[in-house]
């Protein structure tokens, strides 16, 4: 009512000089907006003060706090919020909406290109599968990895993405080179370049030993042209492969490495077409057309077929 | 102070007002009691315009759901007078369901039809204006104006939240605020709402 009263007493006053009162009063108004005009203002203030009536009903206040205690001691205030009981998002606005889109789309972008990156990751350690052609590589020079059948597998896999070789024997060139660097040195090793470099190496103990073959393969490379040899040191593996003592023969002399694959031939050939087989100690037999294996490319589908046969 | 009225004290009391139920959702019942002193003069104004003298009861009814959901809201100060709004107006017109009572006519007294006409001076308005006679200006209304112009006039609902208390779209609630006014002003024989007032309503609201 004192509000009321207030309105009536200026309201004269207002009436003459509405826009200086407006002035004068310097009224925020936050909902009414600062330039309203000053006749709807004061209505508005008008029926405000005329309409609310001051103070609370002290019996009506009790009863409300009795039930919102009765409802604390129930436990419904734990309820679920409904859609009606949701008025922090103005979901009702038109730019909500927008910013909500806009929002929503920026998060799926980001998860999605995380998403891609990851992927990247994966892709490149995938074709570093190959790498482990390194074992079989490995297996000459350092003569352990004939001793387990295993080894196969990998150094079929040299066979297969010939044009992926280079870049994969300079990754374990690399990983050889940075493991000197950071051997000794615990958490480093724990990386997953490392594992999976000591996993190719056939253990930690054999990291040097692999290595020194690695990179010793490597110096040698630059004498002889640079894919074929390539074919021939996968042809090599699987050579060694199949017959250790041969393998170790046909490694030094790059030349010789069609030889020996084709020799040694077994493995290498079907392992040159898949995996599976290359994994399976069982399947020399499936070697047998496996002659062509070392040789180039047009060899690997002799050597598919001759797989396939058995 | 009263002018710009209203609103602007809800507004200026939405700070206490969203701490005081963001308090009383983690249990405390003095500040239950804080909002609930806040928020009651302003809904009991606007029920009062929906159902007449029965308001009282109606918002008591309101008060129980208010307590019991009050876990469930979720919003400001201002979200929660909208929350709260939408409850009350539900209670309401639940009571004009019951009761078959047109709104507009409960809240109006056969005893003070007389208003004044446009031939009075908007001083002797003001100086006359009591509850009861802003009641029946207000109850003259078509309803629509009439909740669109006490949401935002007592609840201090902005466009938005009166439209969604009300259930319609911002434009139709903006609309009836607009003309409720215009038309409570020409009764009060304010011929000076002008176009700009019509402007800058539809800009605000």
């Amino acid at each position: 009512m004192g509000e009321r009263q207030s309105d009536g007493g200026q309201g004269g006053r207002r009436r003459v000089h509405p826009e200086g009162t407006a002035a004068a009063q310097g009224r925020p108004a936050p909902v009414l907006g600062g330039r309203r005009a000053v006749d709807t203002a004061e209505l508005e203030a008008l029926l405000a003060a005329a309409l609310i009536r001051g103070g609370v009903d002290a019996g009506a206040e009790e009863r409300a706090v009795a039930a919102f205690l009765a409802a604390r001691e129930s436990g419904a205030h734990g309820a679920r919020t409904r859609r009606r009981d949701d008025w922090r998002a103005r979901r009702w606005r038109f730019g909500s909406h927008s910013l909500r889109a806009t929002l929503s789309a920026l998060v799926a972008g980001l998860t999605l290109s995380g998403v891609a990156v990851a992927g990247i990751g994966v892709t490149g350690s995938s074709t570093d599968g190959p790498a482990e052609d390194g074992k079989g590589t490995r297996a000459p020079s350092g003569a352990t990895a004939p001793a387990t059948p295993k080894s196969a597998g990998p150094g079929a896999g040299s066979d297969r993405p010939d044009p992926d070789r280079p870049g994969t024997a300079r990754d374990t060139e690399a990983r050889c080179r940075a493991y000197e660097q950071v051997e000794g040195r615990g958490e480093a090793l724990d990386a997953t370049a490392w594992k999976r470099l000591t996993e190719a190496a056939g253990g930690a103990a054999h990291v040097d030993a692999y290595c020194a073959g690695q990179l010793e393969r490597d110096t040698a490379r630059p004498g002889s042209t640079g894919t074929p040899e390539n074919k021939n040191t996968g042809g090599t593996d699987g050579a060694g492969n199949g017959s250790p003592g041969k393998a170790g023969d046909t490694v030094p002399d790059n030349a010789d490495g069609n030889a020996g694959s084709g020799v040694g031939p077994a493995d290498g050939a079907d392992n040159a077409d898949n995996a599976d087989n290359a994994e399976n100690p069982e399947n020399p037999a499936a070697g047998s057309g496996g002659a062509g294996s070392g040789s180039d490319g047009s060899a690997g589908k002799p050597a598919k077929q001759g797989a396939q046969n058995p | 102070m009263g002018h710009g009225g209203e609103s602007r004290r809800t507004q200026a009391y939405d700070g206490e007002l969203g701490a005081a139920v963001a308090r009383a959702q983690r249990g405390d019942e003095a500040a239950f009691a804080v909002a609930y002193r806040l928020v009651q003069p302003g809904l009991l104004a606007y029920v009062r315009g929906l159902v007449g003298d029965d308001a009282e009861d109606v918002m008591s009814d309101a008060w129980l759901e208010i307590a019991r959901d009050l876990g469930r809201f979720q919003g400001d100060g201002a979200g929660f007078r909208g929350w709260t709004a939408t409850i009350a107006r539900h209670r309401a017109l639940d009571h004009l369901r019951r009761q078959r009572v047109r709104p507009r006519a409960s809240a109006l007294e056969q005893d003070v039809l007389d208003l004044p006409g446009p031939q009075s001076t908007y001083d002797q308005a003001m100086e006359s204006m009591s509850t009861e006679h802003a009641l029946e200006l207000v109850g003259g209304l078509p309803r629509d104006q009439a909740e669109a112009v006490l949401l935002r006039v007592v609840v201090g609902l902005d466009g938005p939240a009166a439209a969604r208390v009300l259930g319609k779209r911002p434009g139709a609630v903006r609309t009836a605020a607009y003309r409720g006014l215009k038309r409570l002003a020409k009764q009060l024989g304010v011929e000076s709402v002008t176009d700009k007032a019509s402007r800058t309503l539809g800009d605000s609201t």
